[in-house]
C-alpha cells in the first residue's frame, strides 16, 4: 500500500501545534501530528501520596534534574529526563532548559497566565531604537487573540492600559482586598498599575491543547495524532527545494520511519523547533537560525513582606488575600527615561495572604516557630519577570559531539543576561520594595539577582520573524523565507520577548499563520 | 500510650498509597488485600556518610534548629539527622563537601569557643555558635562557609522533619503544619 501523503505535517502537540491543528483541520486540510511523548492518561498516571511516603521525603533524588528548579519529588517524572535528551553549555553559563514530552506538551502544566503583547513589544525599535520591530503590530494579531482567549476562557478585568491590551475576558469582578488596594495606591507615583491576574480558566482540570484544541481537531476527522515519535530531520525534495516530510524515530522501538506531507508546520516548542531545523540544515540562508535567544528573567520572591495589621491572626475580612499583576511600568513615555540605566521594563505578579518561607526569618528553634506563627497569613510576595533583550550573541547551536538517546545531536547554549537586564532587575526590585514600604508593609527580604536564563520556561526567539530575509528566518506569517512550504509557529518566531507570559501570543500567531497557510494551500500557492 | 510507642504504632500503620494501588480483577477473582508496613517501621538506619563525630554534631545541630515542642515531634523524633546522612550519601559532591566542611568548621568553632565538640554544647552555647544565621538569607549563597552551611542545614533539617512520617503522625505544635499530600506522577513508560 503506498504511503499516504498528508496535506500538513505538524511537529509537536502543545499550545502552538494544537492551535495549528485546530485551525487547519477546520479548514478541511488533512493533517498528521507527531508528538515525541506519549498520550498520558492523567487518571492513571497520577495518584495522591503523602510526602512522607516518597523515598526522599520530598527532596527528590539528588542530581536527577539539575536544571529543572521547578521539579520536586512529586512531579519529577513529568519532565524530560536530562540524561535521555541532554544539552550542553559552558560551566559558567548555565541555561535551565525545562521540557515536557507528552501530548499537550507544556500546556498541560503552565501557570495559565494569559496576556497580550502590546506595540511596546511589537514596535519596540520604534520606541527605543534597539533591535528590530516585529513585521506585525498588535492590530494585526488582535483578531486572533480575540478568538484564542474565549477558547482558553481567559479571566480578567478590562483596564485600558496601552502596555497590556485588554482581551475578550470572562469578567473577573472580584473585589481587590485592602492589601492589593494599598499597593495600587502607593505605586501610582511610580507609574505602576495593579491589574487582576489574567488567567486561562480552561475547562475541567486543564487549560491545555490536550483538552481545548486537539479534541476539536480530531472531531473533524482530519487529524491523525501520532504520539511517541521523535522528530529527527525534516526531509527536502532535492528537485524542488521544498520540504516533503519528516524522518521520525519511534520512541519505544527506536525504529526509524518517514512521514510524507505537502507542508510542514514546526511547533515542537521554541528550542526543539530550532534544533530540528538546524539538524535538518534548512531555512538558514540568513545565518540567524539559533540566534537572538531570549526569555523573561525571573526572580521568585523578589520582594517578600508582611502586612503588620494582619500579623498574629488579626486580619480582618478583605484585609488581605488574592493576587495582583503589575504590568511594565518603566520607560513607557520614552525609550529610556531619566534616571534609568536600562531600556524596556519589568513586570511583577504578587500574591497576598500566604506565610513566607522559614528561610526569610533570621532565626531558628522556638524563636523561628514563634515568628512563623505571627506571620501566618500575613505575607506578601512578588515574582519579577523582566524583558530580556534580543542579542545576537545569545544563541543555540548543534553540539555534534553529543547525541541524545535517539542518536540526534543535541543543542549547545551560549546565553547570559546583559547589563540591561541586571540593571532592570536591580531598579525594579528596589522600586517595588519602596512602594510596599510606602504601603505600610514590613519588607523582610529583597532579591534582585535573576535565576539562570531559561528558568521562566519562556524561551523565545532563535527563529525570528522579519521583513528582511537576510536578518530573519520567517516572514510575517511564520513562513520560512527560504522554503515556502515550511512554517514555524511557536515561540521561536518572537522578535522581542516582552514581560508578558507568551502562550496567548504563541497561539494567536499559530492561528494566524495556519489561516494564511490554508488560504495559500487552497489557491495552490504553496 | 507512651510517646515512643505512639510513634512506633504510627510507623507501623499501613501506607495508604500502597493499599490504593491494589488492582481489582474480574468479580470473584480479586486478590486479597495484604496489610504492609514501610521498611522504616521495622528497620533502623545506620549512619554511614558522616563520621561518628560529624554525625553527633549534625544530630545536635538538628535538635537545636528544630527542637520538638513539648510532647511533639522535632528533628530528633523525626530522625532528621539520620535521613540527612542518607540524603547526603547520594548528593552531588559540592553538597557533600558543604556539609563535611561545614560540620568540621562548626566543631572547630565549638572547640575554640566552648572547648568541646558541638555535639555536647548546651542550648545557650549552641545558640551563640549559630549567630551566623542572623544574617539575612539571599539567593546567592553567602561567601563564608559557616553561614552557607548553616543556612543549608536550617532548610534541610526543617524539610526532613516536616516531611517525615513521624511528624505527620504527631503534628501537634501550633506553628507547624503537617506535610502535604501531593499529586504524584508515576514513571512514564
Amino acid at each position: 500500500m503506498p504511503q499516504q501523503e498528508y496535506d500538513v505535517l505538524i511537529v509537536g502537540s502543545g499550545a502552538s501545534g494544537g492551535t495549528a491543528a485546530y485551525t487547519l483541520t477546520k479548514r478541511g486540510l488533512k493533517c498528521v501530528m507527531v508528538e515525541a511523548g506519549p498520550l498520558v492518561d492523567f487518571e492513571k498516571a497520577r495518584e495522591f501520596k503523602p510526602v512522607y511516603e516518597l523515598p526522599y521525603r520530598g527532596f527528590g533524588r539528588p542530581g536527577r534534574l539539575p536544571h529543572v528548579f521547578q521539579a520536586n519529588e512529586f512531579n519529577a517524572n513529568q519532565w524530560v529526563d536530562e540524561k535521555e535528551v541532554p544539552y550542553t553549555h559552558a560551566p559558567n553559563q548555565p541555561y535551565n532548559w525545562v521540557r515536557v514530552r507528552m501530548v499537550g506538551g507544556k500546556s498541560n502544566f503552565w501557570a495559565r497566565m494569559s496576556f497580550r503583547l502590546s506595540d511596546y513589544e511589537f514596535k519596540a525599535k520604534d520606541h527605543d531604537g534597539y533591535g528590530e520591530n516585529w513585521p506585525i503590530s498588535h492590530a494585526d494579531l488582535s483578531p486572533y487573540y480575540d478568538r484564542i482567549e474565549p477558547i482558553f476562557r481567559v479571566s480578567g478585568r478590562k483596564e485600558g492600559l496601552k502596555q497590556l491590551p485588554d482581551g475578550i475576558f470572562v469578567a473577573d469582578e472580584s473585589p481587590d482586598t485592602e492589601a492589593i488596594q494599598r499597593v495600587a495606591r502607593s505605586g501610582k507615583e511610580y507609574g505602576m498599575t495593579v491589574t487582576k491576574i489574567r488567567r486561562s480558566l480552561g475547562n475541567g482540570m486543564l487549560a491545555s491543547s490536550r483538552n481545548l484544541l486537539l479534541p476539536e481537531a480530531i472531531a473533524t476527522g482530519n487529524l491523525t495524532l501520532v504520539p511517541n515519535c521523535v522528530a529527527r530531520e525534516i526531509s527536502v525534495d532535492r528537485n524542488t527545494g521544498k520540504v516533503n516530510g519528516l524522518h521520525i524515530v519511534e520512541r519505544h522501538s527506536r525504529r526509524e520511519m518517514h512521514v510524507r506531507a505537502k507542508v510542514v508546520v514546526v511547533a515542537a516548542s521554541c528550542l526543539e523547533s530550532t534544533r530540528l531545523m538546524l539538524n535538518s540544515k534548512i531555512a538558514n540562508s540568513s545565518g540567524v537560525l539559533g540566534r537572538y535567544l531570549m526569555d523573561q528573567f525571573y526572580i521568585g520572591n523578589s520582594v517578600v513582606a508582611l502586612v503588620p495589621e494582619a500579623k498574629n491572626g488579626k486580619a480582618r475580612r478583605n484585609m488581605i488575600g488574592g493576587a495582583g499583576y503589575i504590568p511594565r511600568f518603566a520607560n513607557l513615555n520614552k525609550g529610556q527615561e531619566a534616571g534609568k540605566k536600562y531600556i524596556r521594563g519589568c513586570a511583577f505578579d504578587f500574591s497576598t495572604g500566604g506565610t513566607p518561607d522559614a528561610k526569610f526569618f533570621p532565626a531558628w528553634g522556638k524563636e523561628l516557630d514563634d515568628l512563623l506563627v505571627a506571620a501566618r497569613g500575613a505575607g506578601v510576595s512578588a515574582t519579577a519577570m523582566g524583558d530580556v533583550l534580543p542579542r545576537y550573541e545569545n544563541r543555540v547551536q548543534i553540539d555534534k559531539s553529543v547525541a541524545d538517546t535517539y542518536g540526534i545531536p543535541v543543542l549547545n547554549f551560549e546565553c547570559k543576561y546583559s547589563e540591561n537586564e541586571l540593571e532592570m532587575a536591580k531598579d525594579s526590585v528596589a522600586t517595588l520594595a519602596e512602594v510596599w514600604r510606602k504601603a505600610g508593609f514590613e519588607v523582610i527580604h529583597t532579591n534582585d539577582k535573576p535565576l539562570p536564563p531559561g528558568y521562566s520556561i519562556h524561551e523565545l526567539g532563535t527563529c525570528r520573524m522579519g521583513t528582511n530575509p537576510k536578518t530573519s528566518v520567517l516572514n510575517a506569517y511564520n513562513q520560512s523565507h527560504d522554503i515556502a512550504n515550511l512554517f514555524v509557529v511557536d515561540g521561536s518566531s518572537f522578535v522581542t520577548a516582552g514581560t508578558q507570559n507568551p502562550t496567548m501570543t504563541i497561539c494567536a500567531l499559530a492561528m494566524r499563520a495556519s489561516e494564511y497557510l490554508a488560504e495559500k494551500f487552497a489557491r495552490r500557492e504553496i | 500510650m507512651k510517646r515512643r510507642r505512639f510513634f512506633q504504632s504510627a510507623l507501623a500503620a499501613p501506607a495508604a498509597g500502597n493499599l490504593l494501588a491494589q488492582q481489582s480483577g474480574p468479580a470473584g477473582s480479586e486478590l486479597p488485600k495484604l496489610e504492609i508496613s514501610p521498611a522504616e517501621a521495622v528497620g533502623e538506619y545506620t549512619p554511614r556518610f558522616f563520621s561518628a563525630g560529624q554525625f553527633a554534631s549534625l544530630a545536635r545541630l538538628a535538635e537545636v534548629l528544630m527542637p520538638g515542642p513539648e510532647g511533639g515531634v522535632g528533628a530528633p523524633e523525626a530522625k532528621a539527622a539520620e535521613f540527612l546522612d542518607f540524603l547526603l550519601s547520594q548528593s552531588l559532591p559540592e553538597r557533600q563537601q558543604l556539609y563535611l566542611k561545614g560540620l568540621d568548621a562548626l566543631n572547630a568553632e565549638a572547640r575554640r569557643k566552648q572547648h568541646q565538640s558541638f555535639a555536647t554544647v548546651s542550648l545557650e552555647q549552641a545558640n551563640a555558635l549559630l549567630e551566623p544565621l542572623r544574617k539575612p538569607w539571599s539567593y546567592e549563597p553567602p561567601a563564608d562557609l559557616m553561614t552557607r552551611f548553616l543556612q543549608a542545614a536550617k532548610a534541610d533539617v526543617r524539610t526532613a522533619t516536616i516531611n517525615s512520617r513521624e511528624f505527620n503522625a504527631g503534628q501537634s505544635a501550633g506553628s507547624r503544619r503537617p506535610a502535604g499530600i501531593g499529586l504524584y506522577w508515576k514513571a512514564i513508560e
